[in-house]
């Protein structure tokens, strides 16, 4: 639980920081990041949370990347899995008495590197099987850990209406 | 899946019962061991210095009988729940697949009676 306490906080933090430039910014930064209302318990992100807003959108967006043949956004959404996943194994080691990180490794390892040289190769053929399998092993995970319900699959549309996924130079 | 998770065929006397978790929960950090007093074991079946073995066989032996399940895809097998009474250095693990020889068992260290977290044994096969 201690270990999970790297995201504690944030939500409060996030809250309690006005806007820069404000005149509450100038004049009393340290005081506005102290003033979360006394006894407010700190959040404690699960470990569903933290699948639900760090890898599941960039799941997604690896995936309208690699469709759009947008290989450098591609690979920036690979970037950010492996170092949410980084995060995630730091904050929460063991699920359920299972390691995370062993997990993730049996489950990701092979498919992430897939995913990575497809996008080297800017194949848009080796990338749809790479991410294919890549979703299979997030699935697989899902059941180990006795979570078999939830299904992750490629996404058929864009949930980013503020972002465009075509290549641009 | 349905298939590994039913794959316990044989359930000896001092084992307990095992309870399954309840739905309408979020990944919380809920505990294997499903209840249970004893220690629960889990790890993975792999090829030495390589991937995990989906579909092995593992076999958890204690005086009097022994248990047997089946590796997941990514080849994780969990056994939750033994009795209280059971002592953790008395169980035996062991892995087995065709067409592979066991090649080694690694128990990984665990704090003396620390029955919440599961203890880790994985079991590395060979191509025979």
């Amino acid at each position: 639980m201690i270990k999970r306490c790297v995201f504690r906080g944030c939500l409060a933090l996030l809250v309690a920081v006005p806007p820069a430039g404000s005149a509450l910014a100038q004049s009393a930064p340290m005081a506005a990041v102290s003033a979360a209302p006394a006894g407010a318990a700190p959040y404690a992100m699960t470990l569903g949370d933290m699948m639900d807003t760090l890898i599941q959108p960039r799941h997604a967006k690896l995936g309208l990347a690699g469709k759009a043949q947008n290989w450098a956004l591609a690979q920036y959404a690979m970037v950010e899995i492996r170092q949410s996943f980084a995060g995630i194994v730091k904050a929460q080691p063991k699920f359920r008495g299972l390691p995370v990180g062993e997990l993730v490794t049996a489950a990701l390892g092979q498919p992430m590197d897939a995913v990575d040289a497809a996008i080297k190769a800017q194949d848009p053929q080796k990338f749809a099987a790479a991410y294919a399998q890549l979703t299979a092993g997030c699935n697989a995970c899902h059941s180990a850990a006795d979570h078999p319900y939830v299904v992750i699959k490629a996404p058929d549309v864009s949930e980013f209406p503020n972002q465009d996924f075509n290549p641009h130079r | 899946m349905a298939r590994l998770r039913s794959a316990v065929i044989m359930a000896i006397a001092l084992a307990a019962p095992i309870v399954a978790h309840a739905g309408g929960v979020d990944m919380t950090d809920e505990d294997l061991n499903g209840g249970a007093d004893g220690p629960s074991f889990f790890g993975f079946v792999r090829v030495v210095g390589g991937p995990g073995i989906d579909d092995a066989k593992v076999t958890a032996e204690l005086k009097g009988g022994a248990l047997v399940t089946a590796t997941d895809l990514l080849g994780l097998y969990k056994i939750p729940g033994f009795g209280k009474d059971v002592n953790p250095d008395d169980v035996q693990i062991s892995c087995a697949k065709e067409g592979y020889k066991q090649a080694n068992v690694m128990r990984h260290p665990h704090p003396a009676g620390d029955m919440k977290d599961p203890i880790e044994v994985d079991c590395f096969l060979q191509k025979q």
